[in-house]
């Protein structure tokens, strides 16, 4: 029923159309959201996409102000004016800084001068309007709403859609022209975001514009408005995934946080529906439960993120420690193999010219020359061990050693390592026995390699133990042949074991008293696995032998 | 300061003007168009009232410029209202059949209507 035109009349004008409560809950809590939300990036990112951000979030704020004004037309007739003559203008510049964003955060550059200058043209036209009040022609005591001009209120739809196609365009230049998936995905997580922001709030407008023209709608056209403020929180949704996933903005912010702020922002919504002092103290102690467990649960799921950063980096520096070593130890060993070729050479010509002085090829030797010859004759064995040795090393390393798999009686190799190694044995008065090698025991073996392995045992015990004695010893244990060098020597501290059949590692004691290279446990270790065996070492201590056990599998069907 | 700078300080200079001379024209000076439904005497001028209502409240439309006519602002009724003299903008309309609207008839008052 018409009456006339005073506060009580709009209050119940407005409370017949819809509630209130749905009316502020659609404009307060998304323009706080949004505020909230781009102040907070501002502030942590400070760069020229955050600032358009927040100055989009800011005239969509302004907006949803200005608009509420509107709705309550009891506060008075000049504020709703006033509020309603803004409107306009503010929402084309909201989606020119919507466009500036979008473009400033998929291009990572400013927007360029001449699209900038076009922005604001097209602003012009209803700033022009809205600074002369043309577009509103007078207002309406009886619907309590002010009356648009019919044309001039149509402009604005027009520059907002140009902002829209204008942003569908960017979009799918930019699309083309992304040269990985991860920005691909950028692209179409920052593009449906605002363009969501901007079409709920163009549709809904221009709904409300022509349904008001018409005369048409079922009911108040501008109930229809409130809809078009849900575009906000699908933006603020997609930008909050962005900054988690891809630390869009150069945020570092965790899903966690995010949450909880848009956990808080859901809680603190509800006073606006709530009216009981019951239901306001319940939502209350709801909200600060919910800020205290959150500001722990955001700290605790940092701390751990903090780590596993920490850690990743750890890993990405220890990979690239590794590489290095990698490189250096493929260096080295190119460099040993290059040496040991140069000097393999000269080392046999001079072992076997010495041979021959030794054997009087060149005449009888005087007894003053034999114990020099003699010593340089050892020494060029020394130097020939160790260059077979690198060239081992290296060809195991590059795993390019060369085996000759051959069916071998393991107890003649074991019989022949005795024989030759007899005379060094005598020569240092230890007793040297070999056991248990009469019958023959085959093997699928590189017989000159195995026979090295068990030469270099043996050689080792003879070496290492100052007097007593070494025993080989042969027999078979299940599917497998296990050939024992026992001697009454040095022996071994627990702490050498484990470390003994690794490149270059010698024991301490003997470093300086007896020659070695280092390598021949290892060698001996790489070439008994490569026949499908096993070597191991044991000791009681320092002072009381050592045992030397190798396995190597029994030929099948012997 | 940056281009972008620049451009942007004269923008929202550009805009606080507009929302100055907004805030001064409608809020300080009231100068806009009010349209509204002034109470009507029916036994000395043509009123409208709504169709179908019972009792309806005989009226007269008014298009005034708001400060002209503080009775029909915010906390009052439009009662009684006439042009001001001084009024650049006020035009009121009595009921004829050229300027009804739908839903809308003229009052007819109950003494006029009773046969003699």
């Amino acid at each position: 029923m018409i009456s006339f035109f005073n506060v009580q009349y709009c209050y119940e004008l407005l409370i017949s159309q819809l509630p209130i409560s749905l009316v502020l809950y659609s404009h307060i809590p998304t323009a706080v959201a949004a505020l909230a939300f781009s102040l907070f990036v501002v502030w942590r990112a400070r760069n020229l996409e955050s600032a358009c951000l927040f100055l989009m979030c800011v005239f969509f704020a302004a907006w949803c102000a200005l608009d509420l004004s509107t709705w309550f037309a009891f506060l008075g007739s000049a504020d709703v004016m006033f509020a309603w003559s803004l409107l306009d203008l503010v929402a084309v510049i909201m989606f020119f800084f919507a466009y500036y964003f979008l473009y400033v955060a998929i291009t990572g550059k400013d927007l360029p001068a001449r699209q900038k200058a076009m922005g604001m043209l097209a602003v012009l036209p209803t700033a022009v309007w809205t600074f002369f009040g043309k577009h509103l022609v007078a207002f309406d005591a009886n619907s309590c709403e002010a009356i648009e001009h019919p044309l001039i209120t149509l402009y604005p739809y027009v520059a907002e859609g140009t902002f829209i196609v204008a942003a569908i365009v960017l979009l799918v230049v930019r699309y083309r022209r992304a040269e990985s998936d991860d920005q691909r995905r950028e692209i179409v997580l920052y593009g449906a975001g605002v363009l969501a922001f901007l079409l709920f709030f163009f549709s809904a407008t221009l709904m409300v514009t022509v349904l008001t023209a018409s005369e048409t709608a079922a009911f108040d056209p501008y109930n229809y408005e409130i809809y078009g403020l849900f575009g906000m929180p699908v933006l603020l949704f997609y930008l909050g995934y962005l900054i988690a996933r891809y630390r869009a903005f150069n945020m570092k912010v965790l899903g966690a946080q995010i949450l909880v702020g848009a956990l808080m922002v859901v809680i603190a919504a509800e006073f606006l529906f709530v009216t009981s002092t019951v239901n306001i103290i319940l939502v209350g102690v709801t909200l600060v439960i919910t800020t205290v467990m959150g500001y722990r649960l955001v700290r605790s799921v940092r701390r751990e993120v903090d780590q596993r950063e920490r850690l990743e980096q750890l890993s990405k520096e220890l990979q690239a420690a590794n590489t290095n070593l990698t490189d250096v130890s493929h260096f080295k060993t190119q460099l040993l193999s290059l040496a040991s070729h140069q000097i393999k050479a000269p080392l046999a010509a001079i072992k076997g010219y010495l041979a021959l002085v030794l054997e009087g090829a060149y005449g009888p030797v005087p007894d003053k020359l034999a114990a020099p010859v003699e010593a340089m004759q050892r020494s060029a064995n020394g130097l020939v061990d160790l260059v077979m040795s690198l060239l081992d090393l290296r060809k195991i390393e590059e795993g390019k050693m060369d085996y000759q798999f051959a069916r071998t009686d393991l107890a003649a190799l074991v019989r022949d390592v005795g024989a030759d190694l007899q005379v060094l044995a005598t020569e240092k008065n230890l007793a040297l026995s070999v056991q248990g090698a009469d019958a023959p025991v085959w093997v699928k073996a590189d017989a000159p390699k195995l026979k090295q392995v068990i030469q270099n045992l043996v050689d080792n015990a003879i070496k290492y133990t100052p007097a007593g004695s070494v025993v080989a010893t042969l027999s078979t244990e299940g599917r497998n042949a296990v050939c024992t060098v026992r001697d009454t020597g040095l022996g071994m501290s627990p702490a050498l074991l484990p470390r003994l059949f690794d490149e270059f590692t010698r024991d301490q004691r003997v470093q300086r008293t007896i020659r070695g290279t280092g390598l021949g446990l290892y060698i001996a270790k790489r070439i008994i696995e490569a026949h499908g065996g096993t070597v191991r070492a044991e000791s009681e201590g320092e002072g009381k032998g050592s045992t030397f056990v190798v396995h190597v599998p029994l030929e099948q069907g012997a | 300061m940056s281009s972008t700078s620049k451009y942007f300080l004269a923008f929202f200079v550009a805009v606080l003007v507009v929302l100055g001379y907004r805030f001064y024209d409608y809020k300080v000076s009231r100068n806009y168009l009010l349209e509204v439904n002034a109470s009507c005497d029916p036994m000395a001028e043509q009123c409208f009232v709504e169709e179908g209502v019972d009792e309806a409240i005989p009226y007269k439309k008014v298009v005034v410029t708001a400060r002209y006519a503080p009775h029909c602002l915010e906390e009052h009724s439009c009662e009684q209202f006439s042009c001001p003299a001084d009024a650049t903008t006020c035009l009121v309309t009595y009921c004829n059949a050229e300027v009804l609207e739908a839903g809308e008839a003229c009052y007819v008052p109950e003494s006029a209507s009773e046969p003699e």
